[in-house]
């Protein structure tokens, strides 16, 4: 598989280096070109965020001093630059981006914000900027540094590192760590580092739903360490948030189950002491307003897998424990007589929209959705577990269908106020999604009507016919360009549309 | 203490309290009351999460005065009277009288820019009464009415975002009102069942303050204003420990509009200073070692709510326990302290001779200005990385220190491998780095040519350095219009043609608080008492005037150097856009009751 650099960046599961081509669709003045990027959040050394396009350091390779047209060529495990019948190769290998060239020079036009700098350091240049200590180890080759450190702006130049090849060999390592400066044992050559790429991703695979390469590879880079936890990220190259409800999604593309749990695990282990999953995290802040609970979701869907057989117990217990927790949170804070509700809109974890009562607490038919098969696979993991609460967990979850019946009035749903009872219009968005629900969904309800991208895939899942719909045509020509944005997120839920349909 | 009609009022200061997250300050523009928080860390230029104070008597807006002590802050009106009792747990007290209702409308610090933006994620009523509003990352507030109703008033557009946000809290039928506003960064924890009476509340306020004050001397004559302004800054940006936030013991933040967090050497300038009790400055010093990291041995720059900062300040740890030991004695080193803080300290030197190593020793080496804490210094005009006496300085006393505690703890081999490593240090900064003026700051071996003060640093260790260096910094310090200013000392000398006083500059010749610190307490320890009391009067005097901030332009008219005219934007805090902080409150405290008493 061939990546488009424009499209989506050359990346690694759990790296944060990226290399992609800038091209400024938008027409923001960004300059075009190659670009080397961390996905990282900024920080100025105050600890303040430092504002800066996603490109850290412009590349341009040349030959014999002079820029020559290159062409650019990048697999799930390698990239390549070829310029002048000459060529420069990068690989990763987790914390370091591995780079050989047969005689291409490399200019590196570096970025810096606030208090950053680039200095000398042991045989290379270290790059501070804020924790993160960027270094480039020269092992074959010669590097020149040009710097000044502008005093009163508290800020480097942007500084200017060219790598020469000595003998027609460049050999270099550029280093993502921090300031203990630890570089851990790496793949000794680009090829190395290259062929233990394609076998991680490979076995990556071989756990999702969905036979869509460039699906899988969208989100097997989208992966990161955030506040310790293996946790899929909204963008690498622009938002390095990780999102509670973007956790359950990319839980649906895994036909693996012990997969399933370990991605449920990780965003339960976010949970604040009372049990809310955040809607998202960063290693800096976290958001802490509800995630959607669409945990229940993702269970369903493994238990009708393989009826969760594939699953250690031990796994499963802790699953059934946070699960629970989680979905306690909801009864204990955003409940009124049995019916939960989205106390601001943008708990419901898509697009936002004006509420039709001010400032008062709205029950929505998703949440009766999600909160029944919430309680549903608690039910279910109670009785494989057995444990005697199973029954609780079905009364919750026939409570839950009687409510969504309740709200589906004269062939449309409505939303309720959970104070006065009163009544509004339901936003389509919920309504469709309902049918996530399939077979479950209570009989006369039948939601009609459009809603785009995340909502839209979400209700194929309950229906065969949708989902094989929308899984014939790509997501590109659907209108939701997935890999275009490189939406991990979407990448998912198409994965899990291939096996539904 | 801060309020109309008062020495300082809340465009120059701030209002807090020790242990609570909010905040008061009055506005520039509007000169209303605004209210904040200082956990999510946020700018006050930039800050969603800030609320106008306006009273209302019934449909008719009342102006308001205000007073603010320890205990609480009240805006007087015509027919009533307003309070914000700020308490130690996390919730304010809101109490009305008058028939007055208080609204907190959601606005901005600059005018113009929308009252609320994409902040706001919602306000909801709960079914049991409360009212939540949610600030996406800069936390929660929860109202809950013991007293009265509140009424919301909110306007969203097509997509669903906030632009206007505004809660009264209406009075009962009485005309009086009682509220607890809850504020949490996280969830907001059950509310409790009854809540103290207010007067217990701001009992609590002065109780606390006036404890806080024991830590410190008796001021010195004439200064006596300044202490109570200084201590008050310190006490109330002092946090509580846990409440839903990493702070594991009571830190100092900076600030509350910028920078507010507990920054790590300003915890030790503010151990320095409690000489009255030593044990309590120690503990100050020590904290920033809760967050040690236990591989490296860093500690973090700065610890905020809810996380720390992996950029890295000065160890200036030996240096402020040389300055408690020098005038308090060492009996708060208990042996059961030697052995905690021992291997702590070892740690963090540690860190500095491996991970800062110019290669030989126990020289380090920085690539990053805020190492050395002389952030925009023109010690680093030829770049980086540059070794620098200001930080052997402090490596010097470090070391020292580190030998101190292992003797504290019965290891006294080590400690004296501690103190010869010290010992050869001080020699290589006398060698190679004294040129007969100044210490010098080397880049790639190279001299900078650079007249910062910073080249006099070195002076903080006292009685180790030789007589004829102490007299020559002295001589220097004492030259007028050359560092030595009407308010203090310029941090660049007055004859330098880099000189820059500009509003965003730090130490590139302001008369900043730190650099006072330095001198007057490294004069003090150098023996050069009656010269550093007599420096330290001119800085306290002008902060005595002008507050609490922690810098002030020696000039406002020209740069002596160059006659080229001085250009500072007036800004919208403080005299020039300079907020108070306990940096400055904390050098003061040191100055007022140690180095100036001294002379007396």
């Amino acid at each position: 598989m061939q990546l488009d650099l424009k499209k989506m960046p050359f990346g690694q599961c759990l790296s944060r280096h990226l290399l992609f081509e800038e091209w400024d669709p938008q027409g923001k003045g960004y300059t075009k070109g190659l670009y080397l990027a961390l996905a990282a959040e900024s920080s100025s050394m105050f600890g303040g965020v430092v504002s800066r396009s996603a490109g850290m350091v412009k590349l341009t390779p040349t030959l014999g001093g002079e820029e020559l047209p290159v062409t650019v060529e990048a697999s799930v495990s390698e990239a390549a630059l070829h310029s002048g019948g000459k060529t420069l190769r990068m690989a990763i290998d987790g914390k370091a981006l591995l780079l050989e060239s047969d005689g291409l020079s490399l200019t590196m036009q570096v970025r810096l914000g606030f208090g950053e700098t680039a200095a000398d350091f042991e045989n290379g240049y270290v790059l501070n900027m804020g924790p993160t200590r960027y270094i480039i180890e020269m092992r074959k080759g010669k590097a020149d540094l040009q710097v000044m450190w502008d005093l009163t702006a508290l800020h480097s130049t942007d500084p200017v590192i060219t790598l020469t090849p000595e003998d027609g060999r460049l050999e270099a390592v550029f280093w993502d760590t921090d300031s203990s400066f630890a570089r851990p044992e790496i793949a000794p050559n680009v090829s190395a580092a290259a062929r233990k790429a394609e076998t991680a991703f490979a076995d990556f695979r071989a756990r999702c739903s969905g036979t869509n390469e460039v699906y899988a590879y969208a989100l097997w880079l989208s992966f990161q360490k955030t506040r310790g936890q293996e946790l899929l990220i909204a963008n690498k190259m622009s938002d390095v948030k990780a999102l509670g409800r973007a956790q359950f999604t990319a839980a649906l593309a895994y036909k693996d189950t012990e997969q399933v749990l370990d991605a449920l695990l990780n965003v339960f282990a976010l949970m604040t002491p009372a049990g809310m999953v955040p809607a998202w995290v960063k290693d800096s802040a976290i958001l802490p307003e509800a995630a959607p609970p669409l945990w229940g979701l993702a269970l369903c869907r493994a238990i009708a897998h393989d009826g969760l057989d594939g699953a250690a117990k031990d796994k499963l217990e802790r699953c059934y424990e946070l699960a629970a927790k989680a979905t306690e949170w909801w009864y204990s804070n955003r409940s009124a007589n049995g019916a939960c509700f989205y106390a601001y809109a943008c708990e419901s974890g898509w697009a936002r929209q004006p509420l039709p009562s001010d400032a008062t607490p709205q029950v929505f038919p998703d949440l009766c959705a999600w909160m029944f098969l919430n309680c549903k696979a608690l039910a279910a993991l109670a009785d494989k577990l057995g444990k005697s609460d199973a029954a609780a967990w079905h009364d919750k979850a026939k409570a839950q269908l009687d409510i969504l019946k309740s709200l589906w009035e004269n062939g449309a749903f409505v939303i309720r106020n959970a104070i006065t009872g009163e009544e509004a219009p339901c936003p389509s968005d919920s309504a469709i999604m309902t049918l996530a629900l399939g077979e479950d969904l209570p009989e006369g309800v039948a939601p009609t009507g459009e809603a785009d991208g995340i909502p839209a895939y979400i209700a194929a899942l309950g229906c065969s016919k949708r989902a094989a719909a929308l899984a014939a045509e790509s997501i590109e020509k659907s209108g939701v360009p997935a890999a275009a944005n490189y939406d991990p997120e979407l990448c998912a839920l198409s994965l899990a549309l291939e096996e539904r349909s | 203490m801060f309020g109309i009609g008062e020495k300082f009022d809340l465009t120059h200061a701030v209002y807090a309290r020790e242990g609570s997250a909010f905040f008061l300050i009055e506005n520039y523009y509007s000169h209303l009351l605004q209210l904040s928080s200082y956990k999510p860390g946020a700018w006050l230029d930039s800050n969603p999460f800030l609320f106008n104070l306006r009273a209302f008597l019934g449909e008719r807006e009342m102006p308001y005065t205000y007073h603010g002590d320890p205990g609480s802050m009240k805006l007087t009106c015509m027919t009533g009277q307003l309070e914000l009792i700020f308490t130690y747990n996390e919730y304010a007290r809101i109490l009305g009288t008058g028939g007055l209702s208080l609204m907190l409308e959601a606005s901005r610090y600059k005018p113009g820019a929308p009252a609320v933006d994409g902040a706001c994620h919602g306000v909801c009523t709960l079914p049991d009464g409360t009212t939540e509003l949610s600030w996406s990352t800069y936390g929660k507030l929860r109202l809950n009415p013991l007293k009265g109703s509140v009424k919301v008033e909110t306007e969203q557009n097509d997509v669903g975002e906030y632009t206007a946000v505004k809660l009264t809290l209406l009075p009962d039928a009485n005309g009086e009102s009682d509220f607890a506003l809850h504020e949490d960064m996280i969830e907001i924890p059950a509310l409790p069942k009854s809540y103290p009476a207010p007067e217990e509340l701001r009992k609590d306020g002065f109780e606390r303050y006036a404890s806080f004050r024991q830590n410190y001397r008796k001021p010195a004559e004439g200064f006596e204003q300044l202490f109570n302004y200084a201590s008050h800054t310190v006490w109330a940006r002092r946090t509580k420990p846990g409440a839903g936030g990493i702070y594991k013991s009571p830190m100092i933040l900076m600030h509350y509009e910028y920078l507010g967090e507990g920054f790590s050497w300003q915890q030790s300038f503010n151990g320095m200073a409690m000489l009255n009790n030593p044990k309590e400055g120690w503990r100050q010093i020590c904290t920033m070692f809760e967050y040690q990291n236990e591989q490296t041995g860093q500690l973090p720059g700065n610890v905020g709510f809810l996380t720390a900062n992996a950029g890295i300040q000065p160890p200036i740890q030996g240096f402020a326990l040389d300055y408690l030991i020098q005038h308090c004695g060492d009996s708060f080193l208990t042996r059961e302290e030697c052995e905690k803080m021992y291997p702590k300290f070892a740690k963090w030197l540690d860190f500095w001779v491996t991970y800062r190593s110019a290669g030989r020793g126990d020289v380090v080496q920085i690539n990053s200005p805020n190492d050395s804490g002389w952030d925009d210094a023109t010690i680093f005009a030829d770049g980086f990385p540059t070794v620098n006496p200001d930080l052997m300085a402090f490596m010097i006393d470090l070391l020292e220190a580190t030998g101190r505690l292992a003797e504290g703890c019965g290891k006294n081999a080590e400690a004296e491998e501690y103190y010869a490593r010290s010992k050869c240090l001080l020699q290589i900064l006398l060698d190679e780095h004294w040129d007969g003026d100044r210490f010098v700051t080397m880049h790639n071996g190279k001299p900078v040519k650079s007249l910062s003060i910073a080249g006099f640093q070195p002076i903080i260790l006292g009685k180790k350095l030789p007589q004829n260096i102490i007299d020559r910094i002295t001589e220097q310090l004492l030259e007028e219009d050359n560092y030595l200013t009407e308010i203090g000392l310029a941090s660049e000398s007055l004859r330098s043609a880099n000189s820059d006083y500009g509003t965003s500059t730090f130490v590139h010749g302001r008369v900043v608080a730190p650099v006072q610190l330095f001198m007057c307490a490294g004069l003090n320890l150098a023996g050069k008492k009656k010269e550093a009391a007599y420096i330290a009067r001119r800085f306290c005097r002008c902060s005595q005037e002008r507050g609490c901030i922690l810098g002030f332009p020696p000039r406002t008219d020209v740069y002596p150097a160059t006659g080229k005219p001085v250009f500072i934007t007036p800004g919208p805090v403080a005299s020039d856009g300079w907020p108070w902080s306990s940096w400055n409150a904390c050098s003061n405290l040191t100055l007022i009751t140690s180095v100036i008493p001294e002379d007396e």
